[in-house]
């Protein structure tokens, strides 16, 4: 891309956003639409605890703030579907006892990588590779280096600026120590400090793919998970959820007869607000062409507490060139709310294309209130769109806890 | 015809998209890391001066310091760098800025950009950029992120959100990137456009050859530990990005090897440092 067309591009986003706004039709009626399979939306709202309470009230801006801005007709917009977690890794806490008598490693294709650091908080050392002692699945012994290829030193890798444990050091296997059940040692390691070793079967096919039913849950909404094999045979897994807070749930799984692990857990929302998301750990067993595989990985998620709702009134808002709609949410908390959401006009073929994105936030007490979504009148005439519009992905968010409180794929009509 | 068309309207585009009273300016914002003095020890001197002579007046930068340890959306993130840009656009009477961001620092003015109302100083910083230049942003997290936070036991997996790992490496584990993607940040597939255009530099592989004086710019040492990092990643990664993420978010502006000198790919390392013309290309898009 010329820097030419850049300036081309951004002259032609910005004539939509300037041309000059003249009077048309943007419709009379607003209609709430029902929610579909996928959307958030509570059915009350829920008094937020009173620590959520006192972040909310700490330094969150009160001043109203809005902005809309053009989006291009012609880029199809999709619903976000839930991030698939996919793993060729392992990990394995040890401690020192157990590595200087020999621990196995899995690996299911040459060439695995192998990192071995201190667990957190611990004061073991950093383990020098060249004191590794590996012994291949038909017993061939490798030391002093043999066997292993980019070896990298506690002190290179932080020199990377990857923020690996202090102490990390890493190797890759040699292609010729094969793959299988191997086994590792450090005969001289000193101590008793315990240390994880990650195992990344970087030329595996062999994948674990976790994924949750949805992205954003509420609070006392059931999370469903699901862990499977990709070109391997999944036999056991296991694992947990952690809040942003360091709560943690284990978790119960049931193996179908697709080979798919499934797990599910009504969640508690309610614990000390803390920024970040909730996880689902799972580590699972299984085969592949006979090998035994073992993966790890987790997935991210949220899941908020629906101190405010949507109550299902919207209004137009006066009758200027500009679309302004009144949305009516009710709260059982004081927050900082935020509105937002995709106009979608039609266009000369009749079909839907997206015109603008419209944002509005404001500090709202507990009760009964509204904020306001406004399509600035120059988007409108620049799009050259006609009704009936819909506005699409609309959205209630707590900013102050930073949580989606209700998101609707179709959230309103109007006509 | 149509190659005259677009000529004519490409000159205009030149003419107009830049004002002649516009007043330019340009930002430098610095990745992952608390940063006091990112002139020096995250840029240096000598990047920032040469790119900076693109400015019809050179005195119209600022080199911005924050806490990109830290969650993007907190005080020390991006309440930092919307202090910065609205000081420097209001006291300089800057109309017209261009950013440049390098890895998560492409985050941080990405959340600035794609959530207005967080701030009311928000707006006048969006309505002031003309675009970002985005150098390796880390778009869509990084497997890296992953490997460094994986725990393993109850406490452990709780160990780390107490600060084995910072937030700011927390956030860009790669399911992590993908939430705030998909809710909180615009600018990825299928998702919104971002207000203002977000173009990537994208740097493609790492080398580290002792005997290739082109693996020192930026400093050895670091290209050395990159190509060791790369290992886990993508075939195409600059050490500790793919490119599948630098790319993930806005619009590609080019590959590193479609226009360094002597067509050098550009490490994690280098994408911030005056290497194989970088410098250059940014000075000559202000």
């Amino acid at each position: 891309m010329s820097n030419v067309s850049k300036t081309l591009l951004t002259l032609l986003a910005a004539g939509a956003m300037t041309a000059a706004a003249s009077a048309r039709d943007l419709g009379q009626d607003v209609t709430f639409l029902a929610t579909a399979p996928g959307d958030l939306a509570a059915p009350v709202a829920v008094a937020a605890p009173a620590t959520a309470k006192a972040i909310a009230t700490g330094d969150v801006p009160r001043e109203p703030v809005a902005l809309s801005w053009a989006l291009p007709a012609d880029k199809a917009l999709e619903t976000p579907e839930p991030f698939v977690a996919r793993s060729r890794e392992y990990f394995v806490d040890l401690d020192a006892s157990e590595l200087r008598a020999g621990v196995p490693v899995y690996t299911h294709a040459p060439g695995a990588l192998v990192r071995l650091s201190p667990a957190a908080g611990e004061t073991a050392g950093p383990i020098d590779p060249h004191k590794v002692v590996l012994e291949s699945a038909d017993k061939r012994r490798f030391a002093g280096g043999d066997g292993m290829e980019l070896i990298a030193s506690a002190e290179q890798l932080r020199a990377a600026g990857s923020p690996f444990a202090v102490g990390t050091a890493a190797f890759r296997l040699e292609p010729r120590v094969g793959s299988g059940t191997l086994a590792l040692r450090v005969p001289e390691l000193p101590g008793e400090g315990r240390y994880v070793m990650h195992v990344l079967d970087v030329r595996s096919p062999v994948h674990l793919a976790l994924q949750t039913d949805q992205a954003s849950y509420l609070h006392g909404q059931e999370l469903h998970v699901e862990a499977s094999f990709e070109a391997g045979e999944l036999l056991s897994a296991e694992g947990f959820i952690t809040s942003p807070s360091g709560r943690a749930w284990p978790l119960e799984w049931e193996t179908g007869d697709d080979g798919r692990a499934r797990a599910r857990l009504v969640l508690d929302g309610l614990e000390t607000p803390a920024p970040g998301l909730w996880e689902v750990h799972a580590s699972a067993r299984g085969l592949a062409d006979g090998t035994s595989v073992l993966r790890h990985t987790r997935v991210a998620f949220d899941c908020g507490i629906p101190a405010a709702r949507l109550d299902g009134t919207a209004e137009i808002v006066g009758r200027g060139a500009d679309l302004t709609l009144a949305l009516g949410i009710e709260s059982a908390s004081a927050s900082r709310y935020e509105v937002r959401g995709v106009l979608m006009g039609t266009d000369t073929s009749g079909t839907l294309v997206p015109v603008a994105v419209a944002h509005s936030a404001d500090w709202l007490e507990a009760g009964v209130g509204s904020l306001s979504l406004s399509f600035d009148a120059d988007l409108l005439e620049a799009a050259g769109v006609e009704g009936p519009f819909e506005v699409h992905d609309l959205q209630l968010l707590d900013q102050a806890a930073m949580k989606v409180l209700h998101r609707q794929g179709r959230g309103l009509l109007i006509r | 015809m149509f190659r005259r068309a677009l000529l004519t309207l490409t000159l205009a585009a030149l003419v107009a998209a830049v004002p002649a009273a516009a007043n330019t300016g340009v930002a430098f914002v610095h990745g992952t890391g608390n940063q006091t003095d990112a002139l020096n020890d995250y840029w240096t001197s000598e990047m920032v001066n040469s790119v900076r002579q693109g400015l019809p007046n050179q005195s119209n930068y600022v080199v911005i310091n924050c806490q990109f340890e830290e969650f993007m959306w907190t005080a020390p993130a991006a309440g930092c760098l919307a202090g910065a840009l609205h000081n420097f656009i209001t006291s300089r009477g800057i109309t017209d800025l261009v950013v440049i961001t390098h890895s998560n620092g492409g985050n941080v003015m990405r959340w600035i950009l794609s959530n207005p109302t967080w701030d009311s100083r928000y707006p006048t910083i969006i309505n002031a950029v003309r675009w970002v230049n985005a150098l390796a942003p880390s778009s869509l997290g990084t497997p890296l992120a992953d490997a460094v936070t994986s725990g393993t036991v109850f406490e452990q997996a709780v160990g780390w959100l107490l600060g084995y790992a910072s937030d700011a490496v927390q956030m860009q584990q790669t399911s992590w990137m993908a939430y705030y993607n998909a809710n909180w940040l615009y600018g990825t597939s299928g998702r919104p456009s971002l207000p203002k255009g977000f173009w990537n530099v994208v740097g493609t592989d790492v080398e580290s050859a002792i005997w290739d004086p082109d693996s020192y710019c930026g400093g050895y040492t670091l290209n050395v530990g990159l190509e060791v990092t790369q290992n886990w990643l993508s075939s195409c990664s600059d050490g500790f990005l793919e490119c599948s993420s630098q790319a993930g978010a806005g619009s590609l502006w080019f590959n590193d090897t479609d226009h360094t000198n002597g067509d050098e790919p550009l490490s994690h390392n280098q994408s911030r440092r005056k290497c194989f013309g970088l410098d250059v290309i940014l000075r000559n898009d202000l």
